[in-house]
């Protein structure tokens, strides 16, 4: 006897397995399939058992849970051992209600009945083996309770499915089922039943194999009339989807039948989700919690502990550098190099350091805290709306800190559509090198709102890239959204080391930057300030820098920034946005005590200043992350898209904020 | 003025070499270019054979 073990991913297969069959017979790999089966004899020699991976659904998302549906269309199986999470029942019925569709002999196997009982869930297993008409065997998996009883079950009883037909689709599939079941009629030995859903589901495996069988164009007629049908009738995206919303009608009778909740013992996990991620409040929650750290980053430790430093660079460490260059007898030049080119230009930048280790301090604090699987749920609503999924959201959080590894971590997004997408639009969330030049605008120009102008830009990111993602996903990149799975972490209070650990792991890239790239770029920037067609020590409008600068100038006159010195810091900008903060430092070099701040305010207006944020955020990703678009998508015409498109969007951007600006009075 | 010579080659050398390398490890992408390259638990940390 065959017995096949399936069930959802992390229900406690593996565990039941080892419980069930004293040893592995063998583990071997399928043709042509990359996950393997595992087959076991059970302990008491009454047959064999084969674990299949874990899935949602029979209907293949990727290519790994394809092993399970070709299993079934493919080997024959005397048996199903279905495991089910009670904790989770809702969820893990959608697949008990395809395994029995299949009308295969099947068992159930109750697991994780203790973690339901401490999140307060009650299930009566008599009850829902009467609503499903199998034998259903509380069993804990880890411990090997119940276990005996099941291959009791599995051995003595008959376990054909005794209700037909769980699940009433509604009259038009009905009728469509009946007609396509008519077609394949004498020529599987499978349940035609199953086969007809699968198919209308459009689960390509059975459709491959019904095609083989029978009439493919007359199969496509009765599922093209049928969806019409339907799609005209009922407000559903597809045929697939409208399956799935009749069985979860189904599962929620079934378990409002067997499952009690008690509201006194939901775990304080569970009550803080109820509240984080309420389709209502998830999304303010969110806001004021990034708030809250812009406010802890720009105002209330970050900024003071910034001036500090800038204090000290500006003060004792240009003072001692002064007095070692004149007590080696410099000469002029090198004194302006280091005073000018490097202190400015590197000091400029590390200044900085305090406020971005915080930034980092509180976004590993909300990861580690487990929070942030959360943000990607309370994402997941809207990121639907426009095409992409909840997990796209979480390469674009790892963006926060830098967009290279944000690009990367788009590996894990299935479909090659969304994948792109997401690596397309990852490179607008707001890296930590752009802080640095928030920093300093918020504070020249907007002391009084630092942390929401701030917060104003991280948002904008966000948005730009959600209303792109709609864009793309109906115009360039059109396919089917795939399928948001996410298992939440429990809370956890944060170790503080590992805290520290995952801050400094963020961070340290900032400041080796500020050792290497910055103080590189901080030399040759001066150098082309300090000299000019006319020579050396030139006076700084005359300079390479200036001419480089005034070459693209006028461009951004229209949106409020038309000068070299800006377009000279947006071209260094390309290499790393920090050299952004570092150019401006040197082109503005203010000695003694004028701050960097107040000299800005002669060259930029506020609406001004506000322009050039917005264009900082979203007009190029740097080299690195280029680079790193280029080897993900392999594609020279999409890494080119990623720039043009990003210039684009933050020149219109830029100029609607001027314009419009300047049109309702602001300056 | 030798003290000058040697300190402007010393920062001039040095600024060329990092910005070589610089440019050239982020022209690389991915791993490369990633600060977070040894300590990343998705791909760039781990030993080649449990990738």
């Amino acid at each position: 006897m065959e017995i096949a073990l399936i069930g959802n991913p992390n229900t406690g297969k593996t565990s039941l397995f080892n419980n069930l069959t004293g040893s592995y017979e063998y583990v071997g790999n399928w043709s042509g399939v990359t996950v393997e089966k595992k087959v076991g004899v059970f302990k008491n020699n009454i047959g064999q058992l084969i674990d299949l991976p874990g899935v949602y659904t029979l209907n293949p998302l990727s290519k790994d849970e394809g092993v399970v549906t070709s299993f079934f269309l493919n080997e024959s199986v005397d048996r199903l051992l279905n495991i089910l999470d009670a904790s989770q029942l809702e969820r893990n019925l959608h697949l008990t209600l395809q395994l029995l569709e299949f009308e295969k002999p099947t068992l159930i196997g109750l697991n994780m009945m203790d973690v339901a009982n401490k999140r307060g869930i009650q299930i009566d297993a008599s009850k829902l083996s009467n609503a499903l008409g199998v034998p259903v065997v509380p069993v804990v998996a880890r411990s090997g309770k119940g276990c005996d009883k099941l291959v009791d079950v599995i051995a003595t009883k008959s376990i054909k499915p005794a209700k037909k037909n769980l699940v009433y689709y509604g009259k038009e599939v009905e009728e469509a089922i009946i007609a396509l079941t008519g077609e394949l009629m004498g020529k599987t030995n499978h349940s035609a039943r199953f086969l007809a859903i699968q198919y209308f589901e459009g689960n390509e495996y059975v459709k491959n194999y019904v095609n083989s069988i029978a009439d493919s164009k007359k199969l496509h007629a009765i599922m093209g009339n049928l969806e019409s049908k339907l799609l005209k009738e009922n407000n559903i995206k597809s045929l697939a989807n409208f399956i799935y919303i009749k069985r979860k009608e189904v599962i929620e009778e079934i378990v409002a039948e067997v499952a009690k909740k008690s509201d006194s013992i939901i775990p304080l996990s569970e009550k803080i989700d109820s509240i984080v991620t309420n389709r209502f409040l998830g999304m303010p929650i969110f806001l004021l919690l990034m708030y809250l750290m812009f406010m802890l980053t720009f105002d209330w430790l970050g900024t003071p502990l910034s001036d500090a430093l800038d204090a000290f660079l500006t003060g004792p460490v240009t003072f001692g550098f002064e007095k070692v260059l004149s007590a080696v007898n410099a000469s002029e030049f090198i004194h302006a190099l280091i005073i000018e080119g490097l202190v400015a230009g590197v000091g400029g930048v590390l200044v900085f350091v305090p406020q971005i280790f915080i930034l980092f301090f509180f976004i590993s604090l909300l990861e580690d805290s487990g929070y942030m699987a959360r943000v990607a749920l309370v994402m997941d609503r809207i990121m639907e709306s426009v095409g992409l999924n909840g997990k796209a959201f979480i390469p674009m959080m790892i963006g926060f800190g830098c967009n290279v590894p944000g690009i990367m971590a788009a590996r894990t997004i299935e479909t090659p559509r969304e994948r792109l997408l997401t690596i397309l639009l990852t490179p607008l969330m707001s890296c930590s090198a752009r802080l640095p030049v928030y920093a300093l605008f918020v504070g020249a120009f907007f002391a009084g709102h630092k942390a929401f102008v701030v917060l104003s830009l991280y948002v904008l990111g966000i948005v730009v890239a959600l209303i792109l993602a709609k864009i793309f996903s109906t115009t360039l990149l059109k396919s089917e959204t795939s399928l948001f799975v996410i298992e939440l972490p429990p809370y956890r209070l944060p170790q503080l080391q590992s805290l520290w650990r995952s801050t400094w792991d963020k961070g340290k890239g900032f400041v080796r930057k500020a050792g290497t790239f910055i103080f590189a770029g901080s030399v040759f920037i001066w150098i082309l300030s300090y000299a000019g067609p006319n020579g050396l020590k030139v006076d700084m409008d005359h300079s390479y820098l200036a001419a480089i600068g005034n070459v693209i100038a006028p461009i951004f006159d229209p949106i409020g920034f038309g000068t070299w010195q800006a377009s000279a810091s947006l071209i260094t900008g390309f290499l790393a946005k920090e050299a952004i903060i570092s150019t401006m430092n040197i082109i503005y070099f203010v000695p003694n005590d004028a701050s960097l701040q107040g000299l800005l305010a002669d060259y930029y207006t506020p609406l001004a200043a506000y322009s050039f944020m917005v264009f900082i955020l979203l007009y190029i990703p740097c080299l690195a992350t280029v680079a790193t678009i280029y080897k993900e998508t392999g594609s020279k015409k999409w890494t080119a898209f990623s720039m043009i498109y990003a210039f684009a969007i933050a020149y219109v951007l830029s100029l609607i904020i001027y314009q419009g600006g300047k049109l309702f009075g602001l300056v | 003025m030798i003290a000058s010579v040697i300190i402007g080659i010393a920062i001039f050398g040095y600024a060329s070499f990092a910005l070589v390398k610089f440019i050239n490890k982020s022209k690389k992408g991915k791993c490369a270019a990633c600060d977070l390259k040894n300590s990343c638990s998705s791909q760039c940390g781990m030993p080649p054979n449990v990738k």
